[in-house]
């Protein structure tokens, strides 16, 4: 009998061994854009927008969240939800950069521990090679955004912080820069999203995973010269686009929501209000669910992580 | 006697290379058996047959187990070093621990302790910082710490000076060997560990060409100091090997009865390496 800890002792040894990319990275992508927004808030850079913006009695930011604070209320405009489109704009690097933390995660999963020869050491223990794929997957495609999302959560609060107090030394309102609520609601609708797209290209990971089991080097050349090689052949040949067009399909996120019944909502979509709108989610989510392509790419998935666990049996 | 290895014909190929040929033997509980040949002889496919991280022809039982299906459940009883290097890296020593505790039922947290902190390998230390010689330390400290029946250690002290390498036998042989372990080990330091084996397995060219145990193997194996004159009736008794020492003829017997040799000349007892050397060029 296994302990029930062990998958989430596998899961942390991923999370232990990726740490640089999965939290060091992202923290410090995210760092610099945040000190860098509270050098231009703070008026230490030398493009001055407060003063050149030309707007009455704006002379710095605290004037400046005054003045939208009371022109959104005068309009009705919702001014916590443009704070939090504020917060993710920038957040936005870090979020730009996780596909490229899970494409070499997955790429390096189950290849680096045959590099190293730790390999070895893993096979030792009673884990068998189903709980150890499945682990790196769900590391790299669910605990790394995760980790990400964590790391912008942090500094989403930091960035708050420092805005809030510099809003209320210049004389400008403190309490406005918290719209705590819309932040939380977003944070999970974030995550939701980034899950459903992460089932939606489940077998193109999956993939990964196993040119990672199987590459004898350069993991990445395995990864991603065949599906080249596919939609080369398929042009040359056939004349066809229908490969990649489904890549990009997959990969856009396209085929997700392209016989979507949105109506009224697509246009909220994209906005901020979209993200704080769970019609919107509950549709997506329905949509993927009904979509037959959803349930063949998990199939298809399965059968490339059936391949990853046979190439492992036999790795050493 | 049970028998925690059983192997018929085992067999296995790369390409046109015949890593082992249709080797069949037996390991019983409560020993420690040595497995020798030279390079590339097929130990170490042997031994990745046994623990089952290596595919296989013909018929292998590993407690009971079918190794090549049942890798991880065998994994509960049988630990194995297979070479220093492999311990993660990135791991602190005490994450190494808390994963170890994690996964593995049978292993025990104050054991392992209990080995490390007779040792200066610092708990809060990366892996990648500790010495070869801690590192070995650290990884012995985790499979004494975990209670299984059988311990396969491929060159486990490879590249270590001999003062470790004395130190990790001993504390092999004090702290963890008992009549209801088996320890299956390969190293190219013969003499290191000749005291410590119950039996041994030579290896040719994937071929078992010997398998004994070690009370045996000294009065089968007789070395002859060959008096001069008496060439033609050594000759006559088919040696399995001939040499040259001190200006004298030395042959080697294996089964010839010693008081039969004692009048042909000095007779002696073979060391392991010796019997070796004279039983792979026997079987030449």
């Amino acid at each position: 009998m296994l302990k029930n800890n062990s998958f989430i002792a596998l899961v942390k040894r991923e999370v232990l061994e990726n740490q640089n990319s999965f939290i060091k990275v992202p923290a410090i992508v995210l760092g610099i854009v945040i000190l860098l927004v509270i050098a231009f808030v703070m008026g230490l850079t030398q493009f001055d927008f407060f003063h050149d913006s030309n707007m009455e009695g704006v002379s710095d930011f605290g004037d400046m969240v005054a003045l939208a604070s009371s022109e959104a209320t005068k309009e009705g405009v919702p001014f916590n939800f443009a704070i939090t489109a504020g917060y993710w704009g920038i957040s936005y690097l870090p979020l730009m950069i996780l596909p490229f933390i899970v494409f070499f995660s997955l790429l390096g999963s189950l290849y680096e521990e045959r590099r190293d020869r730790t390999i070895m050491f893993w096979k030792s223990m009673p884990i068998s090679d189903w709980q150890e794929v499945l682990a790196k997957i769900v590391a790299s495609a669910v605990v790394a955004p995760m980790c990400v999302l964590a790391v912008i959560i942090v500094g989403q609060l930091i960035a708050a912080v420092i805005l809030s107090l510099t809003s209320l030394v210049q004389g400008g309102p403190f309490f406005v820069m918290w719209p705590l609520w819309t932040m939380f609601i977003s944070w999970i609708h974030v995550f939701i999203v980034y899950m459903v797209y992460i089932a939606w290209i489940l077998p193109l990971l999956s993939w990964l995973v196993l040119a990672s089991a199987y590459a004898p080097r350069m993991p990445f050349m395995y990864g991603v010269l065949p599906p080249v090689l596919v939609a080369v052949v398929q042009g040359v040949f056939f004349d066809s686009t229908a490969f990649l067009e489904w890549m990009g399909e997959r990969m856009s996120g396209i085929g997700i929501i392209n016989d979507m019944d949105v109506n009224v909502n697509l246009d909220k979509a994209g906005s901020v209000e979209g993200i704080l709108d769970f019609s919107i989610l509950g549709n997506l989510i329905g949509n993927v669910l009904m979509t037959g392509g959803f349930w063949f790419g998990l199939v298809v998935a399965g059968g490339f992580l059936y391949g990853a666990v046979e190439l492992r049996k036999r790795a050493i | 006697m049970t028998n925690v290895v059983e192997a018929r014909n085992l067999s296995k190929n790369f390409g046109d290379f015949v890593a082992l040929d249709s080797a069949s033997f037996d390991i019983p509980l409560g020993r420690i058996v040595g497995v020798i040949g030279a390079n590339g002889a097929g130990k170490t496919t042997m031994l990745n047959a046994i623990l089952g991280i290596a595919s296989y022809d013909g018929e292998l039982s590993v407690m009971g187990l079918n190794p090549a299906k049942e890798r991880a459940k065998l994994m509960n009883d049988v630990c194995f070093i297979s070479d220093v290097a492999t311990l993660p890296k990135f791991m602190k020593v005490s994450d190494v621990l808390d994963y170890v505790e994690s996964v593995h039922p049978k292993f025990s947290r104050e054991r392992a302790m209990s080995f490390v902190n007779k040792t200066s390998i610092p708990l809060d230390k990366k892996v990648k910082a500790l010495s070869k010689g801690m590192t070995t330390q650290l990884h012995l400290a985790v499979v004494m710490a975990i209670d299984a029946k059988l311990l396969v250690l491929d060159e486990p002290t490879l590249g270590l000076d001999i003062i470790f390498r004395k130190n990790f036998y001993s504390a092999l042989l004090e702290e963890y060997f008992d009549e209801e372990r088996t320890i299956v080990i390969t190293t190219h330091q013969v003499e290191e560990i000749e005291h410590i084996l119950t039996d041994v397995i030579f290896i040719k060219d994937g071929r078992i060409v010997l398998d004994t145990d070690m009370d045996s193997l000294g009065s089968q194996f007789i070395e002859l100091m060959v008096d001069p004159g008496k060439e033609g009736e050594a000759d006559a008794l088919n040696p399995i090997s001939k040499g040259a020492a001190f200006g004298q003829k030395t042959y080697v017997y294996k089964s010839v009865d010693r008081e039969t040799l004692k009048a042909l000349g000095e007779t002696r007892r073979l060391g392991l390496a010796d019997v070796f050397v004279a039983t792979v060029e026997g079987a030449e």
